[in-house]
């Protein structure tokens, strides 16, 4: 047998073994990459190696924007951000029918707008909007499924830490262009559930919210006002060069500290646990970065890439066929592995043969995010499925139905995205970032 | 022994949150010196851009400690929950095992030669040896392996107390890992 | 793929030290495939296959798949991979006398450069290392370092005065800009682009490649040619290979690496040419300033490194070598 492929039974092999008895993913990837280097190298190289690469994969400064998003997420959560949006985004929604599950969108749209986060979305605006669509006579598992259908928006609406995590695999692929990039197809994720959503609501006879006043609806746009503003100071000052991607997050961190401080929904009191909350979550999130560092080191001396790339090719060399078969598999992938891992171990495989195909970087990116991010909302595995059961009080087999109708409408917006190279490239060309 | 063992780990546990979080609180108050040093006072910062790298490692690996102490480390458990109690313990056992496999050979062995082999190589800016920056990776391998082998004698005794209990509150298969 | 390989099945080529061993080296750096320096690595890996019958065989990972110039010298050093090339700014790092190289002119034009890189001085260099688990093979030229900025020409340092420029991370390009009057400001290589656009920066410096294959071009439109630093790349071998070589196959080697560098030379100059005509034609303004004012303001930081020994006898070798 040929090294690669060898190599390739090796890692994949005892990739999926690990992974399925329970083995943490990191752990998995690491002892995947170490069964087949071994191939190539002896153990005392390997193991030199293989650390040199578990910190050579953190020590990058773009990656410090990953621990800022998840540490100004876990503020937003506690603050009282988040139902000032919900108001903004019923004011905005609530005379559509079902009024309610499309607030519901359009908050995880707002709250994806200045958070990086998605779980941090489906826990802060669906703990608010559950009992509210409850004694609205709302079905739970509906309203569950429609908060865990749109909480990834915010994964595609920047700023998003898993844009940054794919910039820094792909090679230094433009932060800001991604960012830009991930705005309309965003919305377009937000808008394929809102669809489901308005024929549900014709379906069951759900209701329509009462008109808001113009004075009251001052008062609430007012209030949301500081908060929206984030996305002018961060989104702006990395567009405007008062800071880099990196810094924003930072900068965020800052703001969303100073408006949970003034709106009181925060105290002192509260950081050492948001401390802790967002040490773990870096740990975990930078450890697995760490770990398919070590991989794509293992891939790349025993040439693996090269032969899935090969290996696809002659299936089909059609753009349109390759896209799908990718497409297919991230799907299938995204059933049972989170989206950070996945965007890890598949970019280094997947990215070159979409470069031969001539396809952008940045489009890539965007569509293997969005592809990705419906994967955290099916089951088995999903860390927005799992968050979005339990604020809404539901179990994964009740939600699962409902869903079914949401899955199907994101992979058709999906496969918009993917096949309309310009709802992801439009905004940066025009902002001159490509 | 036992409570021996989970006294040690609430002082790691503690210890490694302390660091941890005044080394983040300096990565936010440093990126926000770089930009407010080259934005305000138009002398830009020359160290921050090493210094917070570097002390990210840092965090990122004690977080990853911590989280292999506390079980947070995300897996696929579909299965494991399945299983009847004393097949689960097995595999619990070979789990607890590939950890303290992985974090002794690459963390702890890879990591102090890695370590020690570039005390005099000097980070660029900094000047400081860049073993010192790794030596992070040995580190964080033994605190892991112990929270590894204090975890395995907690999982005994959860067991050894719901083999006493007749009827068990609590499903194993809800228990969160 | 990694290290070296006893044979005892092929008959050895007789030599000083005693048997010959055949050696299939790993040869890894951070270039792409296009790039001059790499080109001249694949030429001197293919000359010693050459010279030594098949007895020394290279299989060369480009684009840093193996890790970065800094990480792939550690790995040279602990051995898992035998070849690598570093540019001499990241060698300081790892041995100070090479920060010689990234002091500012140094030297006083490509001709004395070149001369300086063949002289015994340097040789002596290369094989200083040999403790810390490397040894020099040969250098490449990695051309002329300039400041361009978006739209203002540097043609005295005073222009430099208030302007944010983007140095690499080295304690001596940041004395430099500091000398020169500037603001230094370190950034990851990939995100000057979008720094330069944004106006996070004013400038950056580099040799003229850099406005093309880093597209900087589209949005720095002034490069001014004040030549303040050549840096070259040195190719380096792991001490742990060199000691087994015998004395037959080191003169292969040593030969391959010296032509390798003439050829490297010529290819350089001509993507130089090529990077000026393609820059010009995306709207690339370039300027000749007077580098006599830029050499007086850097002299200081000569002398502060002059109290370096090693350092002071390597600027003494360089100088006697000027015009
Ligand atoms: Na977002
Ligand atoms: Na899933």
């Amino acid at each position: 047998m040929e090294l690669a492929t060898q190599a390739a039974f090796l890692l994949f092999g005892v990739f999926f073994l690990l992974l399925a008895i329970g083995v943490p993913i990191s752990i998995s990837i690491g002892l995947a990459s170490l069964g087949a280097v071994i191939l190539v190298m002896p153990l005392e190289t390997i193991v030199f190696t293989a650390a040199q690469r578990m910190v050579g994969g953190i020590n990058s400064f773009a990656l410090l924007a990953v621990i800022f998003f998840i540490l100004s997420g876990s503020i937003m959560n506690n603050g009282g951000i988040a139902l000032r949006l919900i108001n903004l985004a019923k004011l905005i929604a609530g005379r559509l029918p079902g009024s309610l599950a499309h607030t519901n969108v359009v908050g995880n749209m707002l709250f994806g707008s200045i958070s990086g986060s998605a779980v941090a979305s489906a826990a802060a605006i669906g703990s608010v909007m559950a009992p509210l669509q409850a004694k609205e006579g709302y079905n739970k598992a509906y309203s569950a499924a429609v908060n865990i259908a749109s909480a990834p928006v915010g994964l595609l609406i920047p700023p998003s830490g898993v844009l940054i995590i794919y910039s820094l695999v792909s090679g230094g692929t433009s932060i800001s262009a991604l960012f830009m990039a991930g705005y309309l197809p965003g919305i377009l994720m937000g808008l394929a559930v809102m669809v489901v959503a308005f024929f549900m609501a014709k379906k069951n006879d759900y209701t329509v919210s009462e008109k808001v006043s113009g004075k009251e609806a001052i008062k609430i746009i007012w209030q949301a006002i500081p908060s929206l503003l984030l996305v002018v100071v961060v989104i702006g000052g990395i567009v405007g060069g008062v800071f880099t991607a990196t810094e924003g997050a930072a900068v965020a961190v800052l703001y969303s500290l100073a408006l949970s401080l003034i709106y009181r929904s925060l105290t002192w009191a509260h950081f050492p646990k948001i401390l802790k909350e967002t040490i773990v979550m870096t740990g975990i999130v930078l450890f697995l970065v760490g770990a398919s560092s070590i991989m794509s080191w293992a891939m790349a001396v025993t040439g693996l890439p090269a032969a899935i790339s090969q290996a696809i090719l002659s299936i089909s060399d059609h753009t349109v066929v390759v896209l799908l078969i990718m497409m297919l598999t991230l799907l299938v992938i995204g059933t049972f592995m989170d989206l950070t891992p996945a965007v890890l171990i598949f970019t280094p495989i997947f990215l070159p043969i979409a470069l031969q195909m001539g396809i952008d970087p940045v489009h890539f990116g965007i569509m293997l995010v969005f592809n990705l991010a419906i994967g955290i909302m099916t089951p088995p595995v999903g860390s927005c499925l799992f968050v979005g059961c339990s604020v809404g009080n539901v179990s994964i087999e009740e939600v699962i139905k409902p869903l079914l109708l949401f899955f199907v409408a994101l992979v058709a917006a999906l496969f918009i995205v993917v096949y309309v190279p310009a709802i992801s490239l439009f905004l940066p060309e025009l902002l001159g970032l490509l | 022994m036992l409570t021996v063992l989970k006294k040690i780990k609430t002082v790691m546990n503690r210890v490694i949150m302390i660091v941890a979080s005044i080394l983040t609180i300096v990565l936010v108050l440093g990126a926000l010196w770089q930009v407010f040093s080259r934005y305000v006072l138009n002398d830009p910062s020359t160290f921050t851009e090493e210094l917070l790298r570097f002390l990210l490692i840092w965090v990122a690996m004690l977080g990853t400690t911590y989280a292999f102490g506390s079980n947070e480390h995300l897996a696929i458990i579909y299965l494991k929950n399945k299983l009847r109690d004393e097949q689960r313990k097995y595999l619990q056992l070979f789990i607890d095992f590939t950890i303290i496999f992985f974090a002794g050979l690459i963390l702890i062995k890879g990591g102090y030669s890695l370590s020690t082999s570039t005390l005099n190589q000097l980070s660029p800016i900094l000047r400081i040896p860049m073993g010192y920056i790794y030596a992070i990776l040995p580190i964080s391998g033994t605190f892991i392996v112990f929270y590894q082998i204090i975890n395995m004698f907690e999982r005994r005794e959860q067991t050894e107390l719901a083999q006493q209990v007749v009827t068990p509150s609590v499903s194993p298969h809800t228990r969160k890992e | 793929a990694c290290g070296s390989n006893e044979s005892s099945t092929d008959t050895p080529r007789e030599s000083g030290n005693g048997e010959a061993k055949e050696h299939n080296l790993t040869l890894a750096h951070n270039l792409s495939e296009d790039h001059p320096v790499h080109l001249g690595l694949a030429r001197f890996a293919e000359l010693v296959e050459e010279r030594s019958e098949g007895q020394i065989t290279m299989e060369i990972f480009p684009n840093g798949v193996l890790g970065d110039e800094r990480e792939v010298l550690e790995q040279v050093q602990a051995g898992g991979v035998d070849i690598t090339k570093v540019s001499a700014a990241a060698l300081e790092n790892f041995s100070s006398q090479y920060a010689v190289f990234s002091l500012p002119y140094v030297f006083a034009d490509e001709e004395h450069f070149f001369q300086s890189m063949e002289s015994e001085a340097v040789a002596q260099l290369f094989d200083e290392t040999e403790a810390d688990g490397f040894v020099g093979l040969t250098w490449y030229d990695s051309g002329a370092r300039s400041f361009y900025t978006v739209d203002q020409p540097i043609m005295h340092p005073d222009d430099l005065k208030g302007l944010r420029i983007r140095v690499m991370d080295s304690q001596t390009q940041i004395e430099m800009m500091e000398a020169l009057g500037g603001a230094p400001t370190p950034m990851p290589y990939g995100e000057i682009y979008t720094a330069l656009q944004s106006g996070v920066v004013d400038g950056a410096e580099s040799n003229p490649t850099a406005l093309t294959t880093g597209k900087h071009g589209e949005v720095a439109k002034a490069f001014s040619f004040d030549e303040h630093a050549r840096i070259p790349d040195i190719a380096v071998i792991s001490s742990a290979v060199w000691n087994e070589f015998t004395d037959e196959q080191r003169q292969f080697v040593r030969d391959a690496a010296k032509e390798s560098t003439e050829y490297q030379k010529d290819i350089w100059a001509e993507a130089v040419e090529e990077a000026i005509e393609e820059a010009e034609a995306m709207g690339v303004e370039f300027h000749y300033p007077d580098q006599e004012p830029f050499y007086q303001a850097v002299q200081p930081l000569h002398e502060k490194y002059r109290e370096d020994e090693k350092i002071a006898e390597l600027l003494d070798a360089f100088d006697q070598m000027r015009q």
